[in-house]
Protein backbone atom coordinates (compact mmCIF):
# COMPACT_ATOMS: atom_id res chain seq x y z
CA UNK A 1 0.00 0.00 0.00
CA UNK A 2 1.46 3.17 -0.67
CA UNK A 3 1.88 5.37 1.87
CA UNK A 4 0.75 9.36 1.30
CA UNK A 5 1.50 12.04 3.86
CA UNK A 6 -1.15 14.54 3.90
CA UNK A 7 -0.65 17.76 4.96
CA UNK A 8 -3.32 20.52 6.57
CA UNK A 9 -4.98 22.04 3.47
CA UNK A 10 -5.89 18.53 2.36
CA UNK A 11 -6.82 17.11 5.57
CA UNK A 12 -9.07 20.15 5.66
CA UNK A 13 -10.48 19.42 2.08
CA UNK A 14 -11.18 15.67 2.53
CA UNK A 15 -12.75 15.84 6.15
CA UNK A 16 -15.50 18.95 4.29
CA UNK A 17 -16.02 16.12 1.51
CA UNK A 18 -17.99 15.02 4.02
CA UNK A 19 -17.99 11.51 5.99
CA UNK A 20 -13.85 10.01 5.78
CA UNK A 21 -14.83 6.68 6.75
CA UNK A 22 -16.41 5.98 3.54
CA UNK A 23 -14.59 8.30 1.28
CA UNK A 24 -11.06 6.88 2.40
CA UNK A 25 -11.31 3.40 2.34
CA UNK A 26 -11.31 3.37 -1.70
CA UNK A 27 -8.65 5.09 -2.40
CA UNK A 28 -6.17 2.04 -1.35
CA UNK A 29 -4.10 4.38 0.46
CA UNK A 30 -1.96 4.50 3.13
CA UNK A 31 -2.81 7.84 4.72
CA UNK A 32 -0.39 9.23 7.15
CA UNK A 33 -0.86 12.36 9.12
CA UNK A 34 2.15 14.31 11.09
CA UNK A 35 2.01 15.61 14.57
CA UNK A 36 3.14 19.19 13.41
CA UNK A 37 -0.34 18.62 11.05
CA UNK A 38 -2.41 17.95 14.01
CA UNK A 39 -1.09 20.43 16.44
CA UNK A 40 -3.03 23.05 13.78
CA UNK A 41 -6.08 24.34 14.68
CA UNK A 42 -7.95 23.14 11.59
CA UNK A 43 -11.32 24.23 10.77
CA UNK A 44 -14.08 23.79 8.46
CA UNK A 45 -17.65 24.82 7.85
CA UNK A 46 -21.08 23.64 8.44
CA UNK A 47 -24.44 24.94 8.10
CA UNK A 48 -25.80 26.03 11.31
CA UNK A 49 -28.07 24.00 13.04
CA UNK A 50 -29.91 26.96 14.26
CA UNK A 51 -30.21 28.48 10.53
CA UNK A 52 -29.35 26.28 7.78
CA UNK A 53 -28.69 28.97 5.56
CA UNK A 54 -25.75 30.46 7.86
CA UNK A 55 -22.41 28.91 8.49
CA UNK A 56 -20.13 28.16 11.26
CA UNK A 57 -17.12 27.10 12.08
CA UNK A 58 -16.62 23.00 12.74
CA UNK A 59 -13.69 21.96 14.19
CA UNK A 60 -11.96 18.81 12.12
CA UNK A 61 -12.18 16.12 14.40
CA UNK A 62 -9.98 12.89 13.11
CA UNK A 63 -10.37 10.99 15.59
CA UNK A 64 -12.88 8.17 14.01
CA UNK A 65 -10.62 7.92 11.02
CA UNK A 66 -7.68 7.27 13.17
CA UNK A 67 -9.95 4.75 15.64
CA UNK A 68 -10.67 3.27 12.10
CA UNK A 69 -7.12 2.62 10.72
CA UNK A 70 -8.02 4.79 7.77
CA UNK A 71 -5.27 7.49 9.04
CA UNK A 72 -2.26 7.07 10.60
CA UNK A 73 -0.17 9.49 12.94
CA UNK A 74 3.76 10.04 12.24
CA UNK A 75 6.31 12.23 13.34
CA UNK A 76 9.88 13.62 12.71
CA UNK A 77 12.37 11.32 13.54
CA UNK A 78 15.87 10.66 12.42
CA UNK A 79 17.97 13.28 12.84
CA UNK A 80 18.23 13.35 8.88
CA UNK A 81 14.59 14.69 9.02
CA UNK A 82 14.70 17.23 11.63
CA UNK A 83 17.69 18.54 9.64
CA UNK A 84 15.52 18.83 6.67
CA UNK A 85 12.60 19.81 8.85
CA UNK A 86 14.16 22.73 9.91
CA UNK A 87 15.44 23.54 6.50
CA UNK A 88 12.32 23.40 4.93
CA UNK A 89 10.66 25.71 8.48
CA UNK A 90 12.44 28.36 6.83
CA UNK A 91 10.42 28.87 3.58
CA UNK A 92 7.19 26.75 4.82
CA UNK A 93 5.28 26.66 7.96
CA UNK A 94 5.65 24.14 10.60
CA UNK A 95 3.16 21.32 9.53
CA UNK A 96 3.77 22.50 5.25
CA UNK A 97 7.67 21.75 6.44
CA UNK A 98 7.18 18.51 7.85
CA UNK A 99 5.27 16.59 5.39
CA UNK A 100 7.48 17.58 3.33
CA UNK A 101 11.06 16.71 5.33
CA UNK A 102 9.57 13.07 6.29
CA UNK A 103 7.82 12.37 2.85
CA UNK A 104 11.40 13.35 1.14
CA UNK A 105 13.18 10.85 3.80
CA UNK A 106 11.25 7.69 3.99
CA UNK A 107 10.18 8.31 0.24
CA UNK A 108 6.31 8.68 0.58
CA UNK A 109 3.50 10.69 -1.64
CA UNK A 110 2.78 14.18 -0.34
CA UNK A 111 -0.77 14.90 -0.38
CA UNK A 112 -0.88 18.69 -0.88
CA UNK A 113 -3.12 21.60 -2.94
CA UNK A 114 -0.99 24.38 -1.74
CA UNK A 115 0.65 25.25 -4.58
CA UNK A 116 4.20 26.78 -3.15
CA UNK A 117 4.00 23.32 -1.35
CA UNK A 118 3.87 21.76 -4.54
CA UNK A 119 6.30 23.62 -6.02
CA UNK A 120 8.81 22.92 -2.92
CA UNK A 121 7.97 19.00 -3.55
CA UNK A 122 9.23 19.47 -7.01
CA UNK A 123 12.17 20.83 -5.70
CA UNK A 124 13.11 18.11 -3.44
CA UNK A 125 11.66 15.08 -5.88
CA UNK A 126 9.14 14.60 -3.92
CA UNK A 127 6.34 13.23 -5.62
CA UNK A 128 2.75 15.17 -4.93
CA UNK A 129 -1.33 13.89 -5.42
CA UNK A 130 -4.26 16.36 -4.76
CA UNK A 131 -7.38 17.16 -3.52
CA UNK A 132 -9.38 17.04 -6.71
CA UNK A 133 -6.86 13.98 -8.15
CA UNK A 134 -7.60 11.82 -4.83
CA UNK A 135 -11.48 12.46 -5.24
CA UNK A 136 -11.31 11.45 -8.94
CA UNK A 137 -9.83 8.56 -7.48
CA UNK A 138 -12.53 8.02 -5.25
CA UNK A 139 -15.17 8.61 -8.00
CA UNK A 140 -13.57 6.05 -9.93
CA UNK A 141 -13.13 3.32 -7.68
CA UNK A 142 -17.00 3.38 -6.16
CA UNK A 143 -18.24 4.46 -10.06
CA UNK A 144 -20.44 7.22 -8.03
CA UNK A 145 -23.11 8.74 -10.75
CA UNK A 146 -22.56 12.49 -11.34
CA UNK A 147 -24.75 14.03 -8.61
CA UNK A 148 -22.58 12.52 -5.87
CA UNK A 149 -19.26 13.73 -7.17
CA UNK A 150 -20.72 16.80 -7.66
CA UNK A 151 -22.34 17.50 -4.61
CA UNK A 152 -19.06 16.06 -2.80
CA UNK A 153 -17.00 18.55 -4.61
CA UNK A 154 -19.84 21.37 -3.60
CA UNK A 155 -18.78 20.02 -0.42
CA UNK A 156 -15.55 20.69 -0.21
CA UNK A 157 -15.95 23.94 -1.91
CA UNK A 158 -19.05 25.21 -0.07
CA UNK A 159 -17.11 23.98 3.89
CA UNK A 160 -13.54 23.90 3.11
CA UNK A 161 -13.39 26.96 0.34
CA UNK A 162 -11.56 25.39 -1.86
CA UNK A 163 -11.67 25.17 -5.38
CA UNK A 164 -8.76 23.90 -7.11
CA UNK A 165 -6.18 26.78 -8.53
CA UNK A 166 -6.84 26.69 -12.76
CA UNK A 167 -2.71 25.66 -12.74
CA UNK A 168 -3.81 22.49 -10.95
CA UNK A 169 -4.03 19.14 -12.41
CA UNK A 170 -8.06 18.23 -13.14
CA UNK A 171 -9.14 21.94 -12.27
CA UNK A 172 -11.00 21.28 -15.75
CA UNK A 173 -12.29 18.14 -14.49
CA UNK A 174 -13.61 19.54 -11.23
CA UNK A 175 -15.54 22.66 -13.23
CA UNK A 176 -17.04 20.33 -15.20
CA UNK A 177 -17.96 17.49 -12.72
CA UNK A 178 -20.07 20.12 -10.53
CA UNK A 179 -21.43 21.52 -13.69
CA UNK A 180 -22.74 18.00 -14.85
CA UNK A 181 -23.73 17.47 -11.28
CA UNK A 182 -26.05 19.94 -11.35
CA UNK A 183 -27.65 20.82 -8.34
CA UNK B 1 16.01 22.44 -3.55
CA UNK B 2 19.72 21.62 -4.27
CA UNK B 3 21.99 20.04 -1.88
CA UNK B 4 23.39 23.55 -0.38
CA UNK B 5 20.52 24.62 0.47
CA UNK B 6 19.05 21.74 2.21
CA UNK B 7 22.24 22.16 4.75
CA UNK B 8 20.86 22.90 8.42
CA UNK B 9 24.76 25.19 8.47
CA UNK B 10 22.93 27.66 5.92
CA UNK B 11 20.68 29.06 9.02
CA UNK B 12 22.22 31.91 10.48
CA UNK B 13 23.09 31.74 14.46
CA UNK B 14 23.75 34.84 15.18
CA UNK B 15 20.15 35.41 13.84
CA UNK B 16 18.22 32.41 15.26
CA UNK B 17 19.78 33.26 18.82
CA UNK B 18 18.34 36.80 18.71
CA UNK B 19 15.09 35.51 17.53
CA UNK B 20 14.94 32.33 20.24
CA UNK B 21 16.07 35.99 23.05
CA UNK B 22 12.73 37.65 21.69
CA UNK B 23 10.77 34.82 22.06
CA UNK B 24 12.37 33.74 25.36
CA UNK B 25 11.84 37.33 27.13
CA UNK B 26 8.41 37.23 25.45
CA UNK B 27 7.78 34.60 27.34
CA UNK B 28 9.10 35.42 30.42
CA UNK B 29 11.29 32.69 30.57
CA UNK B 30 14.68 32.46 32.02
CA UNK B 31 17.84 31.93 30.50
CA UNK B 32 18.16 29.40 33.44
CA UNK B 33 14.88 27.56 32.48
CA UNK B 34 15.43 27.68 29.00
CA UNK B 35 18.63 25.99 29.61
CA UNK B 36 17.00 23.44 32.29
CA UNK B 37 14.37 22.90 29.72
CA UNK B 38 17.41 21.66 27.05
CA UNK B 39 19.49 19.86 29.48
CA UNK B 40 22.47 22.25 29.33
CA UNK B 41 24.53 24.19 31.02
CA UNK B 42 23.26 28.24 31.19
CA UNK B 43 26.53 29.49 29.50
CA UNK B 44 26.07 26.58 26.87
CA UNK B 45 22.53 28.12 26.09
CA UNK B 46 23.31 31.76 26.04
CA UNK B 47 26.15 30.88 23.67
CA UNK B 48 23.49 29.45 21.40
CA UNK B 49 21.74 32.93 22.11
CA UNK B 50 24.62 35.03 21.10
CA UNK B 51 25.51 32.94 17.75
CA UNK B 52 28.46 30.85 19.47
CA UNK B 53 26.83 28.28 19.29
CA UNK B 54 25.13 26.28 16.66
CA UNK B 55 21.73 24.84 18.14
CA UNK B 56 21.08 21.41 16.94
CA UNK B 57 17.84 20.65 15.11
CA UNK B 58 16.20 18.84 17.56
CA UNK B 59 17.36 21.65 20.28
CA UNK B 60 15.50 24.47 18.19
CA UNK B 61 12.43 22.13 17.68
CA UNK B 62 12.37 22.06 21.95
CA UNK B 63 13.10 25.82 22.03
CA UNK B 64 10.92 27.13 19.81
CA UNK B 65 8.04 24.87 21.64
CA UNK B 66 9.04 25.69 25.24
CA UNK B 67 8.68 29.70 24.23
CA UNK B 68 5.16 29.02 22.66
CA UNK B 69 6.54 29.79 18.78
CA UNK B 70 6.15 27.69 15.22
CA UNK B 71 9.50 26.43 14.36
CA UNK B 72 9.34 28.48 11.20
CA UNK B 73 8.99 31.67 13.05
CA UNK B 74 12.19 31.19 15.01
CA UNK B 75 14.52 30.33 11.85
CA UNK B 76 13.14 32.53 9.33
CA UNK B 77 16.54 34.30 8.06
CA UNK B 78 15.92 38.49 8.47
CA UNK B 79 17.23 40.14 10.98
CA UNK B 80 14.98 40.41 13.78
CA UNK B 81 13.68 44.26 14.26
CA UNK B 82 16.06 44.40 17.32
CA UNK B 83 14.27 48.03 18.56
CA UNK B 84 10.95 47.53 18.70
CA UNK B 85 10.45 44.99 21.15
CA UNK B 86 13.58 46.28 23.65
CA UNK B 87 12.37 49.86 23.39
CA UNK B 88 8.90 49.32 24.94
CA UNK B 89 9.83 46.80 27.52
CA UNK B 90 11.96 49.57 28.48
CA UNK B 91 9.50 52.46 28.92
CA UNK B 92 7.25 49.59 30.00
CA UNK B 93 9.47 48.78 32.91
CA UNK B 94 10.09 52.89 33.56
CA UNK B 95 6.14 53.30 33.91
CA UNK B 96 6.15 50.35 36.27
CA UNK B 97 3.43 49.18 33.96
CA UNK B 98 4.52 45.64 33.83
CA UNK B 99 1.48 43.21 32.84
CA UNK B 100 1.27 40.20 31.23
CA UNK B 101 -1.10 41.59 28.58
CA UNK B 102 1.36 44.75 28.02
CA UNK B 103 3.99 42.29 27.31
CA UNK B 104 1.98 40.08 24.85
CA UNK B 105 0.82 43.13 23.37
CA UNK B 106 4.66 44.39 23.07
CA UNK B 107 5.50 40.89 20.93
CA UNK B 108 2.31 41.28 19.32
CA UNK B 109 3.36 44.62 17.94
CA UNK B 110 7.20 43.52 17.33
CA UNK B 111 5.60 39.99 15.43
CA UNK B 112 2.98 42.38 13.06
CA UNK B 113 6.08 44.75 12.33
CA UNK B 114 8.30 41.88 11.55
CA UNK B 115 5.81 39.99 9.40
CA UNK B 116 4.87 43.56 7.87
CA UNK B 117 8.26 43.81 6.56
CA UNK B 118 8.28 40.13 5.42
CA UNK B 119 5.71 40.75 3.27
CA UNK B 120 6.88 44.38 1.96
CA UNK B 121 10.04 42.57 0.88
CA UNK B 122 8.30 39.30 -0.50
CA UNK B 123 6.73 41.98 -2.77
CA UNK B 124 9.25 44.23 -2.94
CA UNK B 125 6.48 46.99 -1.81
CA UNK B 126 8.10 48.90 0.78
CA UNK B 127 5.98 51.86 2.05
CA UNK B 128 6.29 55.31 0.97
CA UNK B 129 6.93 57.22 4.00
CA UNK B 130 5.25 60.85 3.68
CA UNK B 131 6.65 61.78 7.18
CA UNK B 132 6.39 65.71 8.17
CA UNK B 133 8.90 67.06 9.79
CA UNK B 134 9.64 66.56 13.20
CA UNK B 135 8.35 70.09 15.17
CA UNK B 136 10.14 70.40 18.89
CA UNK B 137 7.81 71.62 21.48
CA UNK B 138 8.80 75.25 22.63
CA UNK B 139 8.29 75.74 25.96
CA UNK B 140 7.31 79.11 25.40
CA UNK B 141 3.80 77.74 23.30
CA UNK B 142 1.11 76.42 24.76
CA UNK B 143 1.47 72.75 23.14
CA UNK B 144 -2.59 73.11 22.74
CA UNK B 145 -2.15 75.82 20.76
CA UNK B 146 0.61 74.51 18.50
CA UNK B 147 -1.27 71.29 18.19
CA UNK B 148 -4.41 73.19 16.92
CA UNK B 149 -1.68 74.69 14.32
CA UNK B 150 0.24 71.58 13.57
CA UNK B 151 -2.85 69.82 12.57
CA UNK B 152 -4.71 72.47 10.27
CA UNK B 153 -1.04 72.01 8.54
CA UNK B 154 -0.78 68.39 8.17
CA UNK B 155 -4.45 68.49 7.19
CA UNK B 156 -3.41 71.05 4.05
CA UNK B 157 0.23 69.27 3.76
CA UNK B 158 -2.02 66.16 2.99
CA UNK B 159 -4.47 67.66 0.86
CA UNK B 160 -7.41 66.57 3.23
CA UNK B 161 -9.26 69.79 3.53
CA UNK B 162 -11.46 70.40 6.65
CA UNK B 163 -13.99 67.80 6.29
CA UNK B 164 -14.53 64.90 8.41
CA UNK B 165 -12.41 61.80 7.51
CA UNK B 166 -14.08 58.49 8.13
CA UNK B 167 -11.60 56.12 6.49
CA UNK B 168 -8.64 57.18 9.21
CA UNK B 169 -6.58 54.22 9.68
CA UNK B 170 -6.03 53.92 5.80
CA UNK B 171 -5.73 57.59 5.03
CA UNK B 172 -3.01 57.41 7.95
CA UNK B 173 -1.03 54.58 6.55
CA UNK B 174 -1.53 55.41 2.72
CA UNK B 175 -0.93 58.91 2.71
CA UNK B 176 1.47 59.60 5.72
CA UNK B 177 3.10 56.04 6.19
CA UNK B 178 2.02 54.95 9.93
CA UNK B 179 1.04 51.81 10.43
CA UNK B 180 -1.35 51.05 12.73
CA UNK B 181 -2.06 47.51 14.32
CA UNK B 182 -4.82 46.72 16.23
CA UNK B 183 -4.59 44.74 19.68
CA UNK B 184 -5.83 43.63 23.56
CA UNK B 185 -3.38 46.52 25.18
CA UNK B 186 -4.57 46.42 29.38
CA UNK B 187 -8.10 48.69 29.06
CA UNK B 188 -6.33 51.64 30.97
CA UNK B 189 -4.41 52.08 27.42
CA UNK B 190 -4.89 53.55 24.51
CA UNK B 191 -2.06 52.74 22.31
CA UNK B 192 1.77 52.46 21.90
CA UNK B 193 3.80 53.48 19.38
CA UNK B 194 7.19 52.88 18.52
CA UNK B 195 9.59 53.96 15.68
CA UNK B 196 11.78 51.49 14.10
CA UNK B 197 14.59 51.62 11.84
CA UNK B 198 14.10 50.56 8.31
CA UNK B 199 9.97 50.27 8.57
CA UNK B 200 9.17 53.68 10.55
CA UNK B 201 6.15 54.41 12.87
CA UNK B 202 4.52 51.39 13.93
CA UNK B 203 1.46 51.97 16.82
CA UNK B 204 -0.52 49.12 18.41
CA UNK B 205 -3.94 50.64 19.26
CA UNK B 206 -6.26 49.12 22.44
CA UNK B 207 -8.70 47.27 19.78
CA UNK B 208 -11.07 46.61 23.35
CA UNK B 209 -12.06 50.16 22.68
CA UNK B 210 -15.28 51.32 21.00
CA UNK B 211 -14.24 52.39 17.14
CA UNK B 212 -14.64 56.35 18.19
CA UNK B 213 -11.70 55.92 21.03
CA UNK B 214 -9.20 53.81 18.71
CA UNK B 215 -9.44 56.89 15.87
CA UNK B 216 -8.47 59.28 18.70
CA UNK B 217 -5.97 56.84 20.02
CA UNK B 218 -4.19 56.63 16.36
CA UNK B 219 -4.32 60.56 16.04
CA UNK B 220 -2.55 60.60 19.67
CA UNK B 221 0.40 58.30 18.06
CA UNK B 222 0.37 60.50 14.96
CA UNK B 223 1.09 63.61 17.42
CA UNK B 224 3.35 61.74 19.03
CA UNK B 225 5.39 61.31 15.31
CA UNK B 226 5.10 65.00 15.10
CA UNK B 227 6.79 66.09 17.94
CA UNK B 228 9.16 63.57 19.68
CA UNK B 229 9.00 60.40 17.01
CA UNK B 230 11.92 58.40 18.16
CA UNK B 231 10.84 57.92 21.54
CA UNK B 232 8.64 54.99 22.20
CA UNK B 233 5.69 55.17 24.01
CA UNK B 234 2.54 54.11 26.30
CA UNK B 235 -0.11 55.75 26.64
CA UNK B 236 -2.55 55.85 29.24
CA UNK B 237 -5.97 57.29 28.84
CA UNK B 238 -5.62 59.04 31.82
CA UNK B 239 -2.71 60.41 33.83
CA UNK B 240 -2.37 61.00 37.60
CA UNK B 241 -1.86 64.85 37.53
CA UNK B 242 -0.62 66.91 35.14
CA UNK B 243 0.03 65.78 31.38
CA UNK B 244 3.73 66.70 30.14
CA UNK B 245 3.80 68.98 27.17
CA UNK B 246 4.12 66.20 24.84
CA UNK B 247 1.16 64.24 26.13
CA UNK B 248 -1.45 67.57 26.13
CA UNK B 249 0.01 68.03 22.81
CA UNK B 250 -1.28 64.77 21.26
CA UNK B 251 -4.28 65.16 22.84
CA UNK B 252 -5.00 68.31 20.99
CA UNK B 253 -3.61 67.35 17.67
CA UNK B 254 -5.72 64.29 17.78
CA UNK B 255 -8.73 66.29 18.67
CA UNK B 256 -7.91 69.28 16.31
CA UNK B 257 -7.36 66.77 13.54
CA UNK B 258 -10.30 64.77 13.72
CA UNK B 259 -12.38 67.90 14.32
CA UNK B 260 -11.41 70.31 12.56
CA UNK B 261 -12.42 74.29 13.93
CA UNK B 262 -13.60 75.50 10.73
CA UNK B 263 -15.71 72.70 9.44
CA UNK B 264 -17.31 72.11 13.03
CA UNK B 265 -17.73 75.67 13.74
CA UNK B 266 -19.57 75.47 10.30
CA UNK B 267 -22.00 73.15 11.10
CA UNK B 268 -22.33 74.52 14.75
CA UNK B 269 -23.10 77.75 13.74
CA UNK B 270 -25.56 76.51 10.27
CA UNK B 271 -27.76 74.79 12.97
CA UNK B 272 -28.16 77.36 15.10
CA UNK B 273 -29.00 79.96 12.31
CA UNK B 274 -31.80 77.25 10.99
CA UNK B 275 -33.24 76.47 14.37
CA UNK B 276 -31.79 78.88 16.92
CA UNK B 277 -31.04 76.47 19.20
CA UNK B 278 -28.14 73.48 19.45
CA UNK B 279 -29.73 70.49 21.22
CA UNK B 280 -28.01 67.22 22.62
CA UNK B 281 -29.48 65.59 19.23
CA UNK B 282 -27.71 68.05 17.14
CA UNK B 283 -24.29 67.50 18.97
CA UNK B 284 -25.47 63.36 18.83
CA UNK B 285 -25.50 64.45 15.16
CA UNK B 286 -22.46 66.45 15.02
CA UNK B 287 -20.40 63.89 16.90
CA UNK B 288 -21.54 61.19 14.32
CA UNK B 289 -20.43 63.22 11.19
CA UNK B 290 -17.24 63.05 12.42
CA UNK B 291 -16.84 59.86 13.95
CA UNK B 292 -16.13 61.02 17.50
CA UNK B 293 -17.82 60.51 20.39
CA UNK B 294 -20.43 62.60 21.63
CA UNK B 295 -18.32 63.64 24.85
CA UNK B 296 -15.17 64.22 22.65
CA UNK B 297 -16.96 66.78 20.35
CA UNK B 298 -19.19 68.24 23.31
CA UNK B 299 -15.28 69.14 24.53
CA UNK B 300 -14.28 70.32 21.40
CA UNK B 301 -17.60 72.46 21.01
CA UNK B 302 -16.31 73.83 24.93
CA UNK B 303 -12.76 74.26 23.28
CA UNK B 304 -14.03 76.29 20.29
CA UNK B 305 -15.85 78.65 22.86
CA UNK B 306 -19.20 77.19 21.09
CA UNK B 307 -20.94 75.97 24.09
CA UNK B 308 -20.53 77.47 27.62
CA UNK B 309 -17.94 75.76 29.90
CA UNK B 310 -18.87 72.86 32.07
CA UNK B 311 -21.72 71.76 29.63
CA UNK B 312 -19.51 68.42 28.52
CA UNK B 313 -19.24 67.69 32.24
CA UNK B 314 -22.84 68.12 33.16
CA UNK B 315 -23.50 65.74 29.85
CA UNK B 316 -20.78 63.25 31.02
CA UNK B 317 -22.31 63.25 34.41
CA UNK B 318 -25.92 62.99 33.21
CA UNK B 319 -24.61 59.61 31.49
CA UNK B 320 -26.71 60.23 28.03
CA UNK B 321 -27.32 56.69 26.63
CA UNK B 322 -25.73 57.43 23.54
CA UNK B 323 -26.18 53.98 21.36
CA UNK B 324 -30.11 54.52 22.33
CA UNK B 325 -29.76 58.54 21.40
CA UNK B 326 -28.33 57.23 17.68
CA UNK B 327 -30.53 54.78 17.44
CA UNK B 328 -33.84 57.38 18.05
CA UNK B 329 -31.91 59.85 15.37
CA UNK B 330 -31.76 56.89 12.88
CA UNK B 331 -28.14 57.75 12.84
CA UNK B 332 -26.88 54.12 11.03
CA UNK B 333 -23.52 53.48 11.96
CA UNK B 334 -20.15 54.03 10.08
CA UNK B 335 -18.20 51.32 8.47
CA UNK B 336 -15.46 49.36 10.72
CA UNK B 337 -12.10 47.60 10.26
CA UNK B 338 -11.22 45.64 12.93
CA UNK B 339 -8.47 43.85 11.19
CA UNK B 340 -5.50 43.83 13.35
CA UNK B 341 -3.73 44.41 10.60
CA UNK B 342 -4.25 47.59 7.89
CA UNK B 343 -5.82 47.11 4.75
CA UNK B 344 -2.73 47.08 2.66
CA UNK B 345 -0.98 44.41 4.77
CA UNK B 346 -3.66 41.85 4.01
CA UNK B 347 -3.79 43.09 0.06
CA UNK B 348 0.42 42.12 0.26
CA UNK B 349 -0.32 38.98 2.21
CA UNK B 350 -2.99 38.22 -0.56
CA UNK B 351 -1.26 38.54 -3.59
CA UNK B 352 1.95 37.18 -2.18
CA UNK B 353 -0.32 34.04 -2.04
CA UNK B 354 -1.88 34.27 -4.93
CA UNK B 355 1.97 34.63 -6.46
CA UNK B 356 3.24 31.27 -5.04
CA UNK B 357 5.71 33.57 -2.28
CA UNK B 358 3.99 32.26 0.58
CA UNK B 359 1.96 28.56 1.17
CA UNK B 360 -1.25 28.81 2.53
CA UNK B 361 0.24 27.91 6.00
CA UNK B 362 2.52 30.85 6.15
CA UNK B 363 -0.85 32.74 4.64
CA UNK B 364 -3.19 32.16 7.72
CA UNK B 365 -0.33 32.64 10.03
CA UNK B 366 0.41 36.55 8.53
CA UNK B 367 -3.52 37.23 8.99
CA UNK B 368 -3.57 35.57 12.15
CA UNK B 369 -6.50 32.94 11.49
CA UNK B 370 -7.45 29.37 10.47
CA UNK B 371 -6.97 28.48 7.31
CA UNK B 372 -10.67 28.12 5.85
CA UNK B 373 -10.77 31.73 6.91
CA UNK B 374 -7.90 32.63 5.46
CA UNK B 375 -9.10 31.50 1.96
CA UNK B 376 -12.37 33.21 2.63
CA UNK B 377 -10.18 36.38 2.89
CA UNK B 378 -8.43 35.24 -0.03
CA UNK B 379 -11.33 34.86 -1.98
CA UNK B 380 -13.58 38.01 -0.91
CA UNK B 381 -10.55 40.05 -1.61
CA UNK B 382 -10.13 38.82 -4.97
CA UNK B 383 -14.08 38.87 -6.30
CA UNK B 384 -15.75 42.41 -6.81
CA UNK B 385 -19.21 43.06 -7.31
CA UNK B 386 -20.65 44.07 -10.56
CA UNK B 387 -23.70 44.58 -12.70
CA UNK B 388 -24.01 42.39 -15.56
CA UNK B 389 -25.35 43.27 -19.38
CA UNK B 390 -28.96 42.28 -18.25
CA UNK B 391 -28.47 44.90 -14.78
CA UNK B 392 -28.11 42.57 -12.88
CA UNK B 393 -25.88 42.21 -9.71
CA UNK B 394 -22.93 39.47 -9.70
CA UNK B 395 -20.10 38.27 -7.98
CA UNK B 396 -16.81 38.53 -10.45
CA UNK B 397 -13.83 36.48 -9.60
CA UNK B 398 -10.45 38.08 -10.08
CA UNK B 399 -9.17 35.17 -11.25
CA UNK B 400 -5.83 36.45 -13.06
CA UNK B 401 -4.93 38.22 -10.64
CA UNK B 402 -1.33 38.17 -12.69
CA UNK B 403 -2.36 38.63 -16.14
CA UNK B 404 -0.78 42.29 -16.68
CA UNK B 405 -2.99 45.24 -18.19
CA UNK B 406 0.45 46.47 -19.18
CA UNK B 407 2.40 44.17 -20.73
CA UNK B 408 0.87 42.43 -24.52
CA UNK B 409 -0.65 39.18 -23.86
CA UNK B 410 -0.01 36.09 -25.46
Amino acid sequence: MLDTIVDSCCVINLYAAGNLLTLLPPLGLRLQVPEKVLEESLNVRQPDPAAAAKLVQRAVDLAPAFQAGLLHRCDLEAEEELNLFIQVATTLDDGEAACMAIAKSRGWRLATDDRKGRREAGNLGVSVVTTPELVKAWADATEADEAAVARLLRDIQDYARFTPHRTMPLHCWWVDAIRKGGR
Amino acid sequence: MNEKKTDLDRINPRVLGQRLAEARKARGITQEEAATHLGCSRPTYIAVEKGERRATAEEIVKLAAFFGKRVHEVVLQAEPLADLQSQLRAVAERMHAGDDELDRAIADLQQFAEDYRELEQLMNAPLRSKLPEERPLNNLVDPVELAEDAAGEERRRLGLGDQPIISLRSILETEVGLRVFYGDLPSPIGGMYAFVMGLGCCMLINRKHPPERRRVSMLHEYGHVLVDRHKPGIDYLVMPGRKPANERFADAFAAAFVMPATSVRRRFLDVVSSTNDFQVADLCRLAHAYFVSVEAMAYRLEKLGLVPKGRADLLRESRLPVREAKERLRLSPHPVNDDPYPERYKALAVYAYEQEKISEGQLARFLHCDRVTAREIVQDYLTSRDVNEAGQAEAVQFDQTQQSLLRATT
